[in-house]
């Protein structure tokens, strides 16, 4: 989608808003849901802190909808507030930086699988892990987002990681430079050509 | 080697992989949507109706907040201004997921707020507490989580003269 459309679709949405529709609201909230989760859990050391930071997002914006009038703005504040209320709640709450891919494995083991279909999935999503918590901070912070939000714009994705739009392009090759050798230098040669994760 | 793109949408398939995965340990939980959709619904027809209390200054953008009396118990501090009113807020973990709400209601001149009641909103309902003969107030057992703060203040007759919101933060 792009970024025209994507914003005429959005004034659509707040048309329709202004009418009272409901409707409208689960479309905004369908169409934002990836990149703002992606943000909060980008800043957010838990599950829990994210979701208490993706609550407070959406009820501020069901608060101050009607002061935003541009709607080009919604998504962009969106992601904004997202990051700021995770950030702030990290402060509150004296959390350390978010956890790597390896402990939200350990956070959301699944113990309905077999043990073979387990093992199989798990050593994958195990050396995908490791590759992805060795990397710096930022870099996990961006192919987070960019990985559940794969329709993100770089706008949007600037804006929720408090990056300049320019430099996301370049910072996202070298991130994934950087992952693919992690993942090659953890005997993964499928990491190259896809993991069935 | 493979360059990584993916053939049909140019995603590199290393973040098709992320993304899988992510999906997989990491969704957007049920609730969190569920609490998402019903926002606009529960919180736009009282917009209007109230007037806002401003946020001044919150201790988590200072750094660390220590009651020193009480060894490493932890207090955030907070405070918003409404016309004519200050509020000053103190949030205390009593323990897991729960807070004692503490503070004052002062004039702008510093003098108590006449009578009143603090709301403290959350995401399951709210808890209240009466403002004392100083101004003062504690509203315990509110729920870790969104939460916003609300004045309403009343004249000695007890009608509601004023009503006041801050807007959602997180404790």
């Amino acid at each position: 989608m792009t970024e025209r459309e994507r914003s005429c679709g959005t004034a659509v949405l707040l048309s329709r808003l202004a009418v009272g529709d409901e409707r409208a609201w689960r479309d905004l909230v369908d169409r934002n849901s990836g990149v703002v989760w992606g943000a909060v859990r980008a800043y957010s050391a838990n599950r829990a802190d994210a979701e208490d930071a993706w609550q407070a997002t959406w009820l501020l914006l069901a608060e101050n909808l009607h002061r935003l009038r541009d709607p080009e703005g919604v998504s962009a504040w969106l992601v904004t507030t997202a990051r700021r209320e995770s950030m702030r709640l990290a402060r509150a709450r004296r959390r350390e930086s978010p956890s790597g891919l390896a402990g939200l494995l350990a956070e959301t083991a699944d113990s309905s699988e077999t043990p073979e279909s387990s093992a199989m999935r798990s050593l994958s999503a195990a050396r995908m892990a490791q590759a992805f918590a060795q990397l710096s901070h930022r870099c996990q912070q961006l192919l987070r987002i960019m990985a559940v939000a794969p329709d993100a714009s770089y706008e949007q994705i600037g804006t929720a990681l408090g990056m300049a739009r320019g430099s996301i392009g370049p910072k996202k090759q070298r991130c994934l430079r950087a992952l693919r050798l992690r993942m090659l230098a953890s005997g993964s040669p499928e990491a190259v050509e896809g993991v069935a994760v | 080697m493979s360059t990584g793109a993916g053939a049909s949408t140019g995603i590199p398939e290393e973040l098709r992989s992320l993304g899988r995965l992510f999906r997989r340990t990491d969704p957007t939980p049920e609730r969190a949507i569920s609490v998402a959709y019903g926002a606009a619904r529960r919180l736009v027809r009282e917009r209007d109706s109230v007037g806002v209390l401003e946020p001044l200054g919150d201790s988590a953008f200072r750094g660390r907040a220590v009651d020193e009396s009480r060894g490493a118990a932890e207090v955030r501090t907070l405070s918003f201004a409404a016309p004519g009113r200050l509020v000053e807020l103190e949030l205390r973990q009593t323990r897991q997921g729960r807070f004692l709400a503490r503070g004052i209601v002062l004039s702008r001149a510093g003098q108590p707020s006449p009578s009143g009641t603090v709301i403290l909103r959350h995401g399951r309902g709210e808890c209240r507490g009466e403002l004392d003969g100083c101004g003062g107030f504690a509203v315990a057992g509110v729920p870790a989580g969104p939460i916003c703060l609300r004045l309403h203040t009343r004249r000695a007759d007890g009608l509601v003269t004023h009503r006041t919101s801050s807007d959602w933060f997180v404790c």
